[in-house]
């Protein structure tokens, strides 16, 4: 009878559809110790990975594992290639956390025109007065930077306050973003001069890491907001936090950081008019319940042998597989 | 020749078209209440941030051809001794409804998020991505818009963006129309606090709504809603709000206005960690700002020339009496 394990628990519902199931086992450790791992690894066909490190030892170790969920998109922790050596597919939640980040974009977004945070400081203090300048985000125009799941979304949003929306995605043809509504930016410099808000979407790749650097500050708007709910490392961190202590950069919304947990000496932390998430932005409780459930329902759908590929990262093991 | 007197100074965008005009003089007080109505006796146009109006400052002030508020509220006038002496009011709709209805999403999204929380967590040294303070989504909540002005329709429609199921009521516009913009019309209100995750207030202050939201309107509400206030702090029974919050019976509320402002240093609403507050500030986006100082400048211009819109007055009736 095939043996799921959870490493941590996920959201009871994922758990009672796994336990739904009288063909299928179910086993949740908490904490996740490496004595507890190393004893149960080899009886699991299935485990749901929250943060846990994946590596090739532990893989060797799991004789039985038929697949691997991660409850999330980012793979960083895991041996994809050990993995893929030995058939196993991994899967990620994709259609998750889209809703999730985005709203929380557009959170940043109006918690930097607003003033939110240090208003909310103030009129806790009993200050009152209007001696933090806000502004609207009508009329302004923001550089959606990644037209995937959660650009598209975060465009959209834009859109419905009124702001003129450019869209850079060099994956995308640019018909499909002038379809959409939007403008394509196909020149990155002209679309930093014309943004008054930059919103990053893309992920973490060679291509992309450390794009926010001095000279792509240098060419933005003076005065313009960054927001970044995709990746940290997508942004020198030394550099933006220069650009904000000079003013260039009159706000930023910053929910991932290069390094996470965020370290005590991180420039950004102590950097001006700055809002700073701990990387929450896909952890409403409403996202956090469709990962789960995205992760019981491909273990299930493997176990039935009709894994949808879209959701698996090494999609190669199932054609050979098959 | 007409005398303009300005409660504090006005934004340059509004100064510019008074100083532009010839044929009048324009005096600005200080801010002051008392420095304010010891001027006011000379002035043919006043323009009011907070000082009240009521029937013994009219009885000094015997030029007055017309009251002006920098403002879409007028709970601070006497509404009808103004209309009993043929006094137009006027305020300066259509300029603030955007910065509002954005402030009330920025309160929505951020009681949602507990940015103070996090922010402050983040900043201190605490990491807690997923076991911290609970987060959730605008999208599948249902909101419960209440009053559909210029301000209510624009943070319904904003709403419905997110993907949110939008109730709204308004005892003074035709829920077919409601119905026709996309949302759901909610005739009985009491009835529909039950279906609502978020409850939004966009209606003005007057008899009819002070303390609409009551203990017993919030003892209709579902467990956890969220209750965000951008109209006016008295439409809240502030204490009965308080009472709610400690029970657990109201999850979140975000707040540009209270009940007295500026606050007592002591407003029990200080101690809590998921409560935004915001210094009645939704209308002071610079853009906001302008717009409604050239709004307030056309209003007492217009009003002196006797060809104001009534779109702008509170009591439109005036102008038939006046004519």
């Amino acid at each position: 009878m095939p043996h799921v394990l959870c490493l941590r628990p996920i959201h009871p519902d994922a758990i009672a559809l796994l336990r739904s199931r009288p063909d299928v086992t179910v086993e949740v450790l908490d904490p996740v110790t490496s004595e507890a791992l190393d004893q149960r690894i080899g009886a699991a066909h299935a485990i749901t990975v929250r943060l846990q490190t994946i590596d090739a030892s532990l893989i060797g170790k799991a004789r039985n594992l038929r697949i691997v969920a991660r409850h999330g998109v980012g793979y960083d922790a895991v041996d994809v290639a050990a993995l893929t050596a030995r058939g196993i597919p991994l899967t990620v939640t994709p259609d998750a956390n889209a809703v999730s980040v985005a709203e929380h974009a557009l959170m940043l977004m109006l918690a930097t025109a607003r003033q939110t945070v240090g208003y909310h400081a103030r009129t806790r203090a009993a200050q009152w007065g209007f001696d933090l300048p806000t502004f609207d985000l009508a009329g302004r125009t923001v550089l959606v930077i990644g037209f995937g799941r959660i650009g598209g979304r975060v465009a959209r949003l834009c859109a419905a306050f009124g702001m003129t929306v450019l869209v850079r995605d060099p994956h995308v043809p640019r018909n499909t973003i002038k379809g959409a509504g939007f403008v394509p930016a196909d020149d990155l410099d002209a679309a930093l001069a014309a943004a008054d808000i930059v919103t990053l979407h893309c992920p973490a790749t060679a291509e992309t890491r450390g794009m926010v650097n001095e000279a792509f500050l240098k060419a933005a708007k003076p005065g313009v907001v960054l927001i970044n709910t995709a990746r940290g490392t997508l942004v020198d961190e030394p550099a933006l936090a220069a650009a904000l202590a000079a003013g260039h950069v009159a706000g930023a919304g910053i929910d991932v950081f290069a390094v996470e947990p965020v370290q005590p000496d991180n420039v950004l932390l102590r950097a001006p008019n700055v809002v700073l998430m701990p990387h929450s932005a896909a952890a409403t409780a409403e996202s956090m319940r469709r990962m789960a459930m995205s992760c019981a329902e491909s273990i299930l759908a493997c176990f039935d042998g009709r894994l949808d590929p879209h959701v698996v990262v090494n999609p190669e093991v199932l054609r050979r597989n098959a | 020749m007409p005398h303009v007197l300005l409660e504090r100074p006005l934004h340059p965008a509004g100064r510019a078209i008074l100083d532009a005009r010839s044929g009048i003089t324009v005096e600005t007080a200080t801010g002051d209440a008392a420095d304010f109505i010891a001027r006011a006796p000379k002035a043919d146009a006043i323009l009011l941030w907070l000082t009240s109006v009521d029937a013994a400052f009219l009885d000094r002030c015997p030029n007055l051809k017309v009251v002006a508020r920098y403002g879409v509220g007028f709970d601070t006038i006497d509404i009808p001794e103004c209309t009993r002496r043929g006094l137009p009011v006027a305020v300066v709709n259509g300029a603030n409804d955007l910065g509002v209805a954005e402030h009330a999403m920025a309160l929505l999204l951020g009681i949602a998020r507990r940015i103070p929380a996090y922010d402050r967590m983040v900043k201190g040294g605490e990491w807690r991505s997923v076991d911290g303070p609970p987060i959730g989504e605008l999208a599948g909540r249902t909101v419960l818009v209440i009053g559909y002005g210029r301000i209510g329709t624009r943070v319904a429609r904003l709403c419905a963006a997110f993907g949110m199921r939008v109730m709204v009521h308004d005892p003074a516009f035709p829920t077919p129309r409601i119905a026709a913009d996309g949302h759901i019309p909610a005739p009985d209100w009491r009835a529909a606090l039950a279906e609502a995750d978020v409850v939004t207030l966009h209606c003005p202050l007057h008899a009819g709504t002070r303390h609409l939201i009551d203990a017993d309107a919030l003892a209709r509400m579902k467990t956890g809603v969220w209750i965000v206030n951008t109209a006016r702090g008295p439409v809240i029974d502030e204490a009965a709000l308080v009472a709610a919050l400690r029970a657990g019976k109201v999850a979140a509320a975000g707040l540009d206005v209270l009940t007295v402002e500026p606050p007592a240093k002591d407003n029990p609403l200080f101690g809590f960690d998921n409560v935004i507050l915001t210094p009645h500030s939704a209308a002071a986006a610079q853009e906001t700002l302008a717009k409604m100082a050239v709004r307030a400048a056309h209003n007492i211009l217009d009003a002196l020339d006797g060809m104001i819109d009534p779109g702008f007055l509170v009591n439109p009736e005036v102008l038939r009496k006046n004519a």
